[in-house]
């Protein structure tokens, strides 16, 4: 593993819980759209089977919260929405996140 | 809830155990992450429409869920390029490839073949009759692509237009697969046997993959809703397109089969509105036709062809089969080229699109003095089909003619015909066309002034040639000039190509002229007039084409070639002013009138003032548009504004009504005449059975005069041909002038030619025995008319060579054919030619009298 690859594993890393926060901002969403959707985020290259541990840790530190409800044409669905906790931290992770990509671009101007 | 299998639960379970402490060390909770997941294998699963959870299934959702770990381990793992993105060609797989191949690319090039030949529609049915199938059909391949492509990683558009789109294609593509379920097998044989045949199948393969396409792109993207819209799109589109069909089916059955008037009468103004034409057309061939029809028909009463045909013209005024109309529908080929069931009868029958009219000549020769002319008009027929059919052709003689010449060509032979009864001479042509298949001709009178000729077989890929003779009065409307009209051609069974023109050439001994730019004067010999021209066929039916010729008024006579020693004198005597007690105008309300209104009301508001006059409308109902009165400016000024009112000028008139009116108005008073105004009726509406008895019944019934405002078939007119009192006018101008040129024979005195047979030396010119056969065509007419043994006139008219309402002319090809037939085989003596025996005699004389003046003048140079 080189390098670059490292880098994009620490990014990886950090990104895919502000992800999971993003999409759930303002909006409840069912477990399985957002799993789709997450997964299908270029870049990411996130598989189901990773998201479900991550969304139980997230509920598990209060960050998002559950309800399941009664489907008449499948199984019963799983929806998730944030929690006040959560919508707090995602406040402070996006302007922390900004603040870090303005710096960044800062740099890159410079040394272009 | 979905069952799971205990295979499917133990998969799932050792799965669970596997990563229960990765889950744990992460900070997850284990058993949520396993009931997350269960709760995923179970909607993947209920997306697929399965009901029971298998292990098979277990193993490959939870591989490609991801390897049993937790978010440490995934982190670890190498990332793909980010430009993977959904729909990307490096998603493409042999799946997308299958799906869009005959899920996009088959049904759209079926659509495509078929929209440009037709090539269902003529052999089973028409899948796509009009733009809106054709629009309806094509959402099936671009609904497809749309749902192939966003199962390679994602919806390239909204989610509900997506599901909309997958449901249109889905319920379309159902209605069309049912269509041609009976035709698939087909399909299947075809494959087997020679390797292609895919397009019956088009339809089905379309469904296969839209549905297919529907569950992939459920998983790539999630529930996509658009049930309604979809299959509410759907619907509506196929009602939209099949409305038009199914209402005029609709209309047609009440139309016809309504047992009241009323409802009949808005079903015809209902289908003259909204009513489609194709449908109407395709049931006029008895052809269910197009897609619609295929299920809707049988809710319907079903019309008869014959009924159909029938409304048909009411509604448009046209015939169902008319030339100009042959060629789009041959292209959904609903013409068949072998029309049996007319082959050999009396009717026309419709345009066989391979028999065309490959050249046509007429040679006349006008005798001025003599006030006649003889015409030969030479016909070849070509045949391009695969079958040998038979040229029909009804002809307009100029009036008061007869056909005294019918001449076939069998390989390079002429052979004549034979005149005599025209049930014998038809007999004998049934006999050899239609039963042996040989070559006869057969010519019959079909109406006053019209004849029918039956050339039978034209070979296929081969020719026939014949010819006919007409022997015909000039029109004397001036004391030192005669006119003519051209024969034309009412109504056929052949095509006349755009490029297909009839040379005519015409002589005379007096100066002939012609309105027609297209005629050219020639001057061919010292003494002799000559016109030449290349006419189109609306050209030689047209009143511009008469001719003019110059005359003296003189006796003639013509030695009479049946009876020896006798002769046919014509002098023409001064008949004062034929006043009618009272003049019917009965004016067809037909669509084809509609241009001959305007001029026709203008020469009606220029009547001579004080005739009894009354005027009819012929439309949808008889309309007495002038009750009768003695006509002053007044009344012909409303009477010509009634007739230039254009609504009344719709579809199909029935005109026999409007005539009974007529005859029922003009019946009580003797000395009255009907003229009746009309355009081409091609179908009959009612039968003229009502009129024919009513003259038939009542003596000094009123005489009827037919003034046809444009050449066409007339239905009407052949049924009451026969009797004496039908009467056509002669189109030798504008409408108006013709209208005033009748008029005016009922207030000043006309000329008239009178001839009678001598037995004794004539006195003044001798003209050709063509005379002598206009005697015996009026003879024969007044025979017939004055008693009920026809065998007489018939006699008359065989022996002086005259076709006629009780003789007909028949070529046959052998003489045994005429034995069989107990018909007498036609000798050369008395056949008439172009120029005359008797003009050939002149010619001589001339050329000898020259000789003898350039010998003169010799011997005179000589002696000086």
């Amino acid at each position: 593993m080189g390098a670059f690859d490292n880098w994009i594993v620490q990014v990886r890393k950090g990104v895919l819980e502000l992800c999971i926060l993003n999409a759930l901002a303002g909006r409840e969403c069912y477990g399985y759209d957002l799993v789709r959707m997450l997964s299908a985020v270029p870049g990411l290259d996130v598989t189901e089977g990773t998201l479900y541990p991550l969304l139980s840790r997230l509920r598990v530190q209060g960050l998002v919260q559950t309800r399941l409800e009664e489907s008449p044409d499948g199984p019963a669905r799983k929806y998730y929405a944030l929690s006040a906790e959560g919508r707090r931290n995602l406040r402070l992770m996006n302007r922390y996140l900004d603040q870090l990509v303005s710096g960044c671009n800062q740099i890159r101007g410079k040394e272009d | 809830m979905l069952a799971w299998t205990p295979e499917a639960r133990e998969e799932f379970d050792a799965y669970g155990r596997q990563i229960r402490p990765r889950l744990e060390a992460e900070g997850a909770d284990p058993e949520e992450v396993c009931a997350d997941l269960r709760r995923h294998i179970e909607q993947e699963q209920s997306v697929k429409g399965e009901q029971l959870v298998t292990a098979p299934a277990v193993r490959e959702i939870l591989l490609r869920l991801g390897e049993p770990e937790a978010l440490a381990a995934w982190a670890e793992q190498p990332p793909n390029p980010i430009a993977q993105k959904p729909g990307d060609p490096q998603e493409f797989g042999s799946y997308h490839i299958a799906s869009i191949l005959f899920g996009v690319i088959l049904p759209l090039g079926t659509i495509l073949i078929e929209a440009f030949t037709h090539m269902c529609a003529e052999e089973f049915f028409d899948p796509i009759p009009s733009w809106r199938h054709l629009l309806m059909v094509t959402l099936v391949p671009i609904g497809n692509l749309l749902v192939i492509l966003s199962t390679g990683g994602g919806c390239i558009v909204p989610r509900r237009l997506l599901g909309a789109a997958s449901w249109l294609a889905i319920v379309i593509s159902a209605y069309y697969s049912l269509l041609f379920l009976p035709i698939a097998p087909l399909g299947v044989i075809m494959i087997i046997a020679y390797g292609w045949g895919l397009l019956p199948l088009a339809p089905l393969f379309s469904f296969i993959v839209a549905i297919m396409a529907r569950r992939r792109a459920r998983l790539a993207c999630g529930p996509l809703g658009g049930f309604v819209y979809g299959v509410g799109l759907a619907v509506a589109l196929l009602v939209a397109a099949d409305i038009p069909t199914v209402m005029t089916q609709s209309a047609m059955g009440r139309a016809v089969l309504s047992p009241d008037e009323s409802t009949r009468a808005r079903a015809i103004q209902f289908l003259r509105k909204h009513g489609s034409r194709t449908v109407m057309e395709r049931e006029c061939y008895g052809r269910s036709g197009d897609v619609t029809a295929l299920w809707s028909r049988p809710f319907f009463m079903p019309v008869e062809t014959a009924n159909a045909r029938r409304l048909y013209y009411r509604v448009t005024g046209e015939h169902y089969a008319r030339p100009d109309a042959v060629r789009e529908w041959i292209s959904r080929g609903d013409i068949f080229d072998f029309d049996a069931d007319v082959a050999g009868g009396e009717l026309v029958g419709p345009v066989q699109k391979r028999l065309a009219l490959a050249s046509s000549r007429l040679d006349g020769s006008l005798a001025a003095d003599g006030a006649f002319g003889y015409l030969e008009w030479t016909m070849e027929f070509r045949n391009k089909g695969e079958w040998e059919t038979e040229a029909r052709a009804q002809l307009a003689l100029p009036a008061g003619g007869a056909v005294t010449r019918l001449t076939l060509w069998v390989g390079d032979r002429e052979r004549e015909a034979v005149f005599a009864g025209k049930a014998e001479t038809t007999r004998a042509y049934q006999q050899v066309a239609v039963r042996e298949r040989r070559d006869p001709v057969l010519v019959t009178t079909c109406g006053p002034d019209q004849v029918l000729m039956r050339c039978s077989p034209v070979p296929a890929h081969g020719k026939m040639k014949a010819r006919i003779g007409i022997t015909f009065p000039l029109l004397i409307d001036k004391p030192d000039g005669a006119a003519m009209a051209f024969p034309r051609i009412l109504d056929r069974n052949f095509e006349i190509g755009a490029d297909m023109k009839h040379a005519v050439w015409v002589e005379s001994r007096r100066a002939i002229q012609c309105k027609l730019a297209a005629m050219k004067p020639e001057n061919p010999k010292p003494g002799l007039f000559a016109l030449r021209g290349q006419l189109a066929d609306a050209e030689l039916g047209a009143p511009d084409a008469a001719l003019m010729v110059q005359r003296d008024n003189v006796q003639v006579w013509s030695p009479d070639p049946v009876t020896t020693g006798s002769a046919i004198v014509q002098r023409i005597e001064t008949r004062p002013a034929n006043t009618p007690s009272m003049a019917i105008l009965v004016i067809d309300g037909s669509a084809a009138m509609r241009d001959a209104a305007a001029p026709l009301a203008d020469a009606i508001a220029r009547l001579p003032e004080g005739i009894p006059m009354a005027a009819i409308m012929a439309g949808d109902k008889p309309d007495i548009i002038q009750p009768p009165d003695t006509m002053n400016k007044t009344l012909l000024g409303k009477v010509a504004e009634e007739i230039k009112k254009e609504w009344c000028y719709t579809g199909g008139a029935d005109n026999v009504p409007a005539l009974m009116l007529a005859w029922d108005i003009a019946a009580g008073r003797p000395g009255s005449v009907i003229v009746w105004i009309h355009g081409p009726q091609p179908i009959e509406l009612s039968p003229a059975a009502r009129l024919i008895q009513a003259w038939e019944r009542r003596p000094g019934a009123p005489r009827l005069l037919s003034l046809a405002a444009m050449p066409g078939g007339n239905r009407l007119l052949e049924e009451l041909g026969d009797r004496p009192e039908v009467e056509t006018v002669p189109r030798l101008g504008a409408i108006g002038d013709d209208m005033q040129r009748l008029a005016g024979r009922w207030i000043n005195p006309s000329p008239i030619l009178v001839r009678e047979r001598i037995d004794r030396v004539a006195q003044g010119e001798e003209v050709s025995s063509h005379l002598a056969r206009l005697w015996a065509l009026g003879e024969a007419r007044r025979l017939a008319a004055n008693s009920k043994d026809r065998r007489p006139a018939l006699e008359l008219a065989a022996n002086y060579r005259l076709v006629t309402p009780l003789t007909g002319a028949v070529v046959l090809e052998t003489d045994a054919q005429y034995q069989q037939n107990n018909l007498k085989a036609p000798v050369a003596v008395g056949i008439p030619t172009v120029p005359e025996p008797g003009d050939w005699a002149l010619i001589a004389l001339c050329l000898g009298a020259l000789a003898i003046a350039w010998f003169r003048l010799r011997e005179k140079r000589c002696a000086a």
